[in-house]
């Protein structure tokens, strides 16, 4: 009798333990297949032609310009995306053939797979554009169409979401293309934070307070901003609304409060607290309230990060003497350490489909790699190897990321895939870095 | 004869201790900040020359301390700054101070936001267990945004990892 009672205890501990444990969804075995074949060469990107786009009505210098600026726009956006390639003009084969008109047959013969047409008009100050999406092979055949008019100041945004179509028909995947990128630039002589497309156009600042601002994190659904300031003097984490332009303070607690970021389900935020006099990792709710305390180490724990189903967190710890990555879960249970190649690595971030790891490493001649590994410890991966880069952050898409180049006295944003075969500078004021790309908006 | 022995015994003497207390890594006392102690992260035997100095006249001014590549614990040269620090704090009962914590551009800005922070707590840490109250300091860290010289090299690098001490 006493004897079962124990077994029924033992159990339930043991149940509630293997609880505790960390474990990883399995990620999509179609996304690992896909990842495996382009880190081997063994894919071949979607070939796709971009078209005139057609200036309709009345010829003017300021159409045709336009169309000219959404051809570029759309070319960039497919030439820099990892599952395309662009297709130039090819003016050997237009001078040899006499060719006057470029029809789909033509592009075909020079290699495209798709082609993307348009047609534009300019009303008044109102752009509207046709595009079509067309598929060249094995025949012929339109994917999609449609219609789509918006400001002239606002044509970029337009074009974006052309691109976001060819992803979506072609590829089957999700576009970025009208994603944000938040970052902080010290272009005033202080660091304010500043938003900018995807391809940092159209950066606008989004703080003046002339101290310093740092390491921002998107809310997951509205247009708001978390983000390190020193406003009143002190380090503290405090809330951007982008849309009303108002502030408001989240955590201000004694001693540093640091490197927010909120949780797949919008409800927390992991931070970085030293009120009790050493940098421990703690979740508080949206206004700021402490919820658990996740670590309670004399060492350096900082960088927490949220695993996309909310049920892991990732972070740096200095307890074997460097940073190293770990990861437990949200509770702060089951404690692995993921990163032994490397001294020094910090700044982790969780890939959207939870598969991989991004972070930095520091080599032994003091600068920064972005690095890769698999959730479960396999396939570390070193990208872009020139100047020192840091912060580097998902795409939405998880195909891509955005970080900051140091080069000299100088730091820019750059983007570029998830293998680095495709690497693009978006910011040129020499003095941009902690960027954080926006999240889907569900 | 013999008294022009005794003088110039006197003078060389004189000169040699004069010549002592000028020694580069144990005059963080003076307040400055360019002094060679900031890369003394080897041998900095001349702070055995501790004990002999009797300095009566009231310090200067707070001086910067500094720090080792990745480290938080204070340095024998880090050490003497905090003591002339303390003197100065002892000789203005009313200030209150801020140490603020930086670190050099080989640290991720979260990790140089915490370690920065290290930095100026063990610098408050040792000034408390001199005898200043802790309400009469705060800490902050800047971790690597505020460097006080451009460069990558060991130079820059070694002038960055310090703590500052800014009266408020």
């Amino acid at each position: 009798m006493k004897r079962s009672i124990v077994y029924c205890i033992t159990a339930v501990i043991l149940s509630a333990m293997i609880g505790f444990v960390t474990t990883f969804e399995p990620a999509n075995a179609q996304t690992l297949d896909l990842a495996q074949k382009i880190r081997t060469g063994n894919w071949k990107p979607y070939k796709v032609a971009i078209g005139d786009f057609k200036v309709m009505g009345q010829l003017s210098l300021s159409t045709d310009s336009l169309a000219k600026a959404m051809q570029k726009i759309v070319t960039d956006d497919l030439d820099f995306h990892i599952f395309f390639d662009t297709i130039p003009k090819s003016q050997f084969y237009l001078d040899v053939w006499e060719i006057k008109d470029i029809t789909p047959d033509v592009w075909q013969r020079m290699g495209a797979d798709y082609l993307i047409e348009g047609d534009i008009e300019l009303v008044g100050g109102e752009v509207k554009v046709t595009y079509r999406i067309n598929e060249l092979s094995p025949r012929i055949q339109e994917l999609t169409s449609k219609k789509l008019s918006t400001t002239v100041a606002n044509h970029r945004r337009l074009a974006h979401m052309i691109s976001d179509a060819a992803v979506e028909h072609i590829a089957a995947e999700k576009g970025f293309f009208t994603t944000r990128i938040a970052y902080v630039s010290s272009e005033t002589g202080h660091k304010e934070l500043y938003l900018c497309d995807y391809d940092g156009a159209n950066p606008i600042q989004i703080t003046a307070d002339k101290t310093l601002n740092l390491s921002p994190a998107w809310d997951r659904k509205e247009e708001k901003l978390l983000f390190t300031t020193y406003r009143t003097g002190r380090m503290e984490v405090w809330e951007r609304d982008i849309r009303t332009g108002k502030s408001q303070p989240i955590s201000t607690y004694a001693g540093s409060n640091n490197a927010a970021e909120v949780s797949p389900d919008n409800k927390e935020v992991v931070i970085t607290l030293s009120k009790d006099g050493n940098s421990e990792l703690y979740v508080v709710d949206r206004k700021g309230k402490i919820k658990r305390r996740l670590t309670q180490l004399p060492s350096i724990e900082v960088s927490g990060t949220w695993s996309p189903t909310g049920r892991e967190i990732a972070f740096s710890s200095d307890r074997a003497g460097q940073p190293q990555i770990f990861v437990m879960d949200s509770e702060g249970f089951g404690v692995t350490r993921l990163t032994y190649e490397g001294k020094y690595n910090d700044s982790p971030r969780f890939s959207p489909k939870g598969d991989v790891m991004v972070f930095v490493s520091r080599g032994d001649d003091g600068r920064f790699r972005v690095c890769t590994i698999d959730v479960t410890g396999q396939n570390f991966q070193k990208l872009d190897q020139t100047g020192s880069n840091e912060n580097p952050h998902w795409s939405p898409d998880g195909w891509h990321l955005v970080y900051c180049k140091y080069q000299g006295k100088k730091s820019d944003l750059y983007i570029m895939d998830r293998f680095s075969q495709k690497i693009k500078k978006i910011t040129n004021d020499g003095q941009s870095s902690n960027p954080a790309w926006q999240p889907y908006i569900p | 004869m013999k008294k022009y022995l005794v003088l110039l015994t006197l003078l060389t003497f004189a000169i040699l201790v004069s010549g002592c207390g000028k020694k580069p890594a144990v005059e963080p006392e003076m307040g400055d900040r360019s002094t060679e102690t900031t890369s003394g992260d080897t041998g900095d035997q001349g702070n055995t020359d501790q004990g002999e100095q009797v300095d009566t006249s009231t310090p200067l001014d707070f001086v910067t301390i500094y720090f080792d590549f990745d480290q938080y614990n204070l340095r024998d040269d880090a050490r003497s700054g905090l003591k002339n620090n303390y003197e100065v704090m002892n000789a203005r009962s009313d200030t209150r101070i801020q140490i603020e914590g930086h670190c050099d551009e080989r640290g991720t800005v979260e990790y140089n936001l915490a370690l920065g922070e290290k930095r100026a707590r063990s610098a408050m840490d040792y000034l408390v267990s001199l005898g200043i109250s802790r309400d009469r300091i705060s800490i902050i860290s800047y971790g690597k945004e505020r460097p006080a010289a451009f460069g990558s090299n060991e130079d820059a690098w070694a002038k960055n990892r310090r703590a500052e001490f800014v009266t408020k």
